[in-house]
């Protein structure tokens, strides 16, 4: 009785002080209560095909460059037999991946992948600087060249200075150009232009040149608008100039978030050996935004608070513990369903650890793997029980044949362009080793029937937790206020003082006469 | 359905809750868990058990099995922490062979040769049949004779009876038939018949196979009711005793009768399984409740088992 009534202030205890701590984050410090629908975190994948010919290949690829406003994290090169480097070039603040192979035959795939935060840290911004030619309007080197009957100058010379005319600052000149290009694509003038630099000098080009010589500093930027999920998304180019000190858009009426990835005239993706088979760019919303924007919303007011909330933690470490935080809401539900439903399981941790995979391969996979590995374990034991091999040696071998088949089937996925075969990342593939060990373990303790009978249980559980433990609303309520684990804790210390019977004994013992 | 607790039965929760942990001692439990260990103590206390011959410790010292059993016809080799019966050989007739190794029957008819027995006692200590793994011993012990009053009634394997004891009055007995579906094994889950017994007489009272009520064996077809044990007061006794030298308040005893030797103790189990109410058809809640309120007033072993024998 004591006992009992210890427990339950313990678990009163516990509610109350998640609760204050709880109020007042959310309605004195308005800590968000639900997940922001903007969205600020991208998955981008960048996937090349190459076909080779036997011959050595080099191909490179502008990767997204570091800027003010985003935030790079968690790269990823995949690319099978390829050395490997990345440049950084220090003026443009450009970045470039290059791979090269000696001998490359058929298909080969490169992938890129990364996480993009967008974030706003102008302060730590890199100083930058524009380049102009120093030909440029109104000196006396352009005048002289005017002079000396130089058709590219005087082109230049007259696209410039009636534009000028009628612009008042450098930004409505730029813009001017820009649509002066647009409207008159064949001028004359431009023709000369572009006989001099490039015959296939486009729109935006030809701006620069013009701009480059009227004393402003230009660039073109190529980069990506970040909207909703593209499986090909096409990489604008946009002109930027160098104005107040710092590189600004021409054009701004396009509402939509533009991430840069690389600046200047080259092209995104260059090889030299092989043959270009395809190149996609795919976007992605990522799940877990909103906890990351409201790391960067801290002020200072909240700001001991933050120090003792997930967000002051590195971001990797976040994500981390946005899945940590989760487990114990799945470990809850295993405790009700086989300490109160009575749902036998492989072991506690087990169901949970599913529930967890299937975050990556996505429920329904999960469920087909899921039974597939059980399957495969049954069969594998089944065919190995007859050579009467020793308990350890003969678990890791089941476990070895599992691994063996998983490998082949998600080898044939990727080879067929099935992507779920390559989302198997390594963790869930340790938990299903897992699995496959205790599975077996409970073949040789207690016979198919229970083993088969525990698969269900922990499969059951696990679709269970599944939606508790990804739902957007639970994870944002879980890492912005974690005291809530007290409550879990709470809801623990009750669950394991419950004397009850459990649901199925209901039904075991329905014929017992009283 | 819904009215368990009025029906008296008692769940695994409260099993676990309020007897397991308040009555047995966890630094008891290796007492019961490794069954070599429990012999020994019952050999201490007078208390009849089949002999060991010999313990098997090592891979290296599986060999030893020859000498062990060079004089004996019979004999059993079990897992020393073994669990639901399994990994357990019972070797009923040895047939020499002229100029050949000799034969060793197992009950089930099929012979053995020594190498095999060597290569299962190997399994037994790299532990095959321990639960979780853990390597385990080879325990070498006598087979019992299957009593008379079991011929009928049994298939292939030796009938046991479960009685559990709490605080020193045993509250519920079952009788456990092997039969063909569980393979010989008196094992409930795989097949096994549980009967339930009134711990007055031994008389069975309800039979039931798969959780389904049964009246009859369904290998031989004999009635299952209504028969009653022999020796019972022997073997209640003897169930009670043991409880008293473990230190563990809330046990299941698992008890063999030998045609010769009378009951023998087989195991004890620190957690007894909650089915036995099933093969009974009545709950245990009930019973233990009233060995509660009447514990005050029993002093002696023999004042429990009067008790129980008078209400159970």
């Amino acid at each position: 009785m004591i006992r009992s009534a210890l427990v339950w202030f313990l678990a009163l205890l516990l509610c109350v002080a998640a609760g204050g701590i709880f109020y007042y984050k959310a309605f004195v410090l308005s800590f968000p209560l639900s997940p922001d629908t903007t969205s600020d975190s991208w998955h981008v994948e960048v996937r090349m095909a190459i076909r080779g010919q036997g011959k050595p290949v080099s191909a490179e690829l502008y990767l997204p460059r570091f800027s003010p406003s985003f935030s790079i994290v968690d790269e990823n090169f995949i690319s099978d037999g390829y050395g490997f480097e990345i440049a950084k070039d220090n003026v443009t603040h450009n970045r470039r991946a290059m791979w090269t192979k000696r001998n490359v035959r058929g298909r080969d795939n490169i992938f890129y992948r990364a996480i993009i935060y967008q974030i706003d840290n102008t302060a730590n911004a890199p100083v930058e600087k524009a380049e102009v030619s120093r030909n440029s309007y109104g000196s006396r080197r352009f005048n002289t060249l005017v002079e000396e009957g130089e058709p590219f100058y005087i082109a230049l010379a007259n696209i410039i200075e009636p534009l000028r005319e009628s612009s008042s600052s450098d930004r409505s000149f730029a813009r001017q150009v820009l649509q002066w290009i647009e409207e008159n694509p064949n001028d004359d003038y431009l023709q000369v232009i572009r006989r001099e630099e490039d015959r296939r000098l486009t729109t935006q080009q030809a701006a620069l040149t013009i701009l480059r010589h009227s004393g402003i500093g230009a660039r073109l930027m190529h980069g990506i608008y970040l909207q909703d999920d593209q499986r090909g998304a096409e990489m604008a180019t946009r002109v930027e100039i160098f104005d107040k000190n710092s590189w600004r858009p021409l054009n701004t009426d396009n509402t939509m978030v533009f991430m840069p990835w690389w600046s200047g005239d080259e092209d995104f993706f260059a090889l030299d050996g092989g043959r270009k088979d395809r190149i996609t760019v795919s976007l992605r919303r990522h799940q877990e935004k909103a906890l990351t924007e409201a790391i960067w919303r801290g002020d200072a007011a909240s700001e001991q608070w933050y120090h003792l909330s997930i967000y002051d933690l590195p971001l990797d470490v976040q994500l981390l513990f946005t899945t940590l935080l989760m487990i114990p809401l799945g470990g809850l539900v295993v405790a009700f369903c086989r300490q109160i439903i009575g749902i036998k399981t492989f072991g506690t941790f087990m169901p949970i650890l599913v529930a967890i995979s299937f975050r990556e391969t996505q429920l329904v996979w999960g469920i087909i793997i899921f039974s597939l590995i059980v399957g495969m374990g049954l069969i594998v034991r089944r065919l190995l029980s007859r050579l009467h091999l020793l308990m350890v040696p003969r678990i890791t071998a089941v476990v070895t044949c599992v691994v063996i088949i998983l490998f082949l089937l998600s080898l044939s996925g990727f080879r067929s362009g099935i992507h779920a075969g390559l989302s198997i990342s390594l963790f869930p593939i340790i938990i299903i080793s897992m699995l496959i060990e205790r599975m077996t373990v409970v073949i040789e303790e207690s016979g198919f029937r229970d083993a088969i009978i525990n698969a269900m249980g922990s499969m059951f559980v696990a679709v269970l937790s599944y939606p508790l433990m990804t739902q957007p609303t639970m994870v944002h309520f879980m890492t912005t206020f974690p005291e809530l684990l007290l409550v879990v804790l709470a809801l623990c210390l009750l669950m394991g003082r419950y004397n009850g019977y459990k649901f199925t004994e209901y039904w075991r013992f329905r014929h017992i006469k009283p | 359905m819904f009215d368990l607790r009025q029906r008296g039965v008692l769940g695994i929760n409260e099993r676990n809750r309020a007897y397991i942990m308040r009555c047995n001692p966890r630094k008891f439990y290796p007492l019961v868990d490794d069954k070599y260990a429990t012999k020994q103590l019952c050999l201490e206390h007078g208390i009849n058990t089949p002999e060991p011959y010999g313990l098997i410790q090592t891979q290296r010292d599986v060999k030893q099995l020859a000498e062990i059993v060079k004089e004996k016809k019979r004999f059993v080799i079990k897992p020393a922490h073994g669990s639901g019966g399994n990994g357990i050989i019972v070797i009923d007739d040895v047939r020499p062979i002229p100029d050949a190794e000799d034969l060793y029957i197992k009950s089930s008819g099929q012979a053995m040769r020594m190498p095999e027995l060597f290569f299962h006692m190997d399994n037994i200590i790299s532990g095959l049949f321990s639960l979780g793994g853990k390597s385990d011993q080879v325990l070498i012990e006598y087979c019992v004779k299957l009593h008379p009053f079991f011929k009928d009634i049994s298939y292939k394997g030796v009938p046991d009876i479960r009685i559990i004891v709490y605080q020193g009055v045993p509250v519920m007995a079952m009788l456990r038939l092997p039969t063909r579906a569980s393979d010989g094994k008196a094992n409930l889950h795989t097949g096994g018949i549980g009967i339930g017994l009134s711990l007055a007489k031994g008389q069975t009272t309800y039979a039931v196979q798969f959780n389904r009520r049964i009246s009859m064996h369904p290998d031989h077809g004999h009635a299952l009711t209504d028969l009653v044990i022999p020796e019972w007061d022997t073997l209640v006794a003897l169930a009670a005793k043991v409880e008293s030298v473990l230190g563990l308040h809330y046990v299941g005893i698992d008890i063999v009768l030998d045609a010769e030797k009378g009951p023998m103790l087989l195991e004890a189990n620190a957690r007894p399984g909650i089915s036995i109410q099933i093969a009974n058809n009545t709950g245990l809640k009930h019973r233990l409740d009233a060995v509660d309120a009447a514990l005050p007033g029993l002093a002696t072993m023999e004042d429990k088992i009067a008790f129980a024998q008078a209400r159970f």
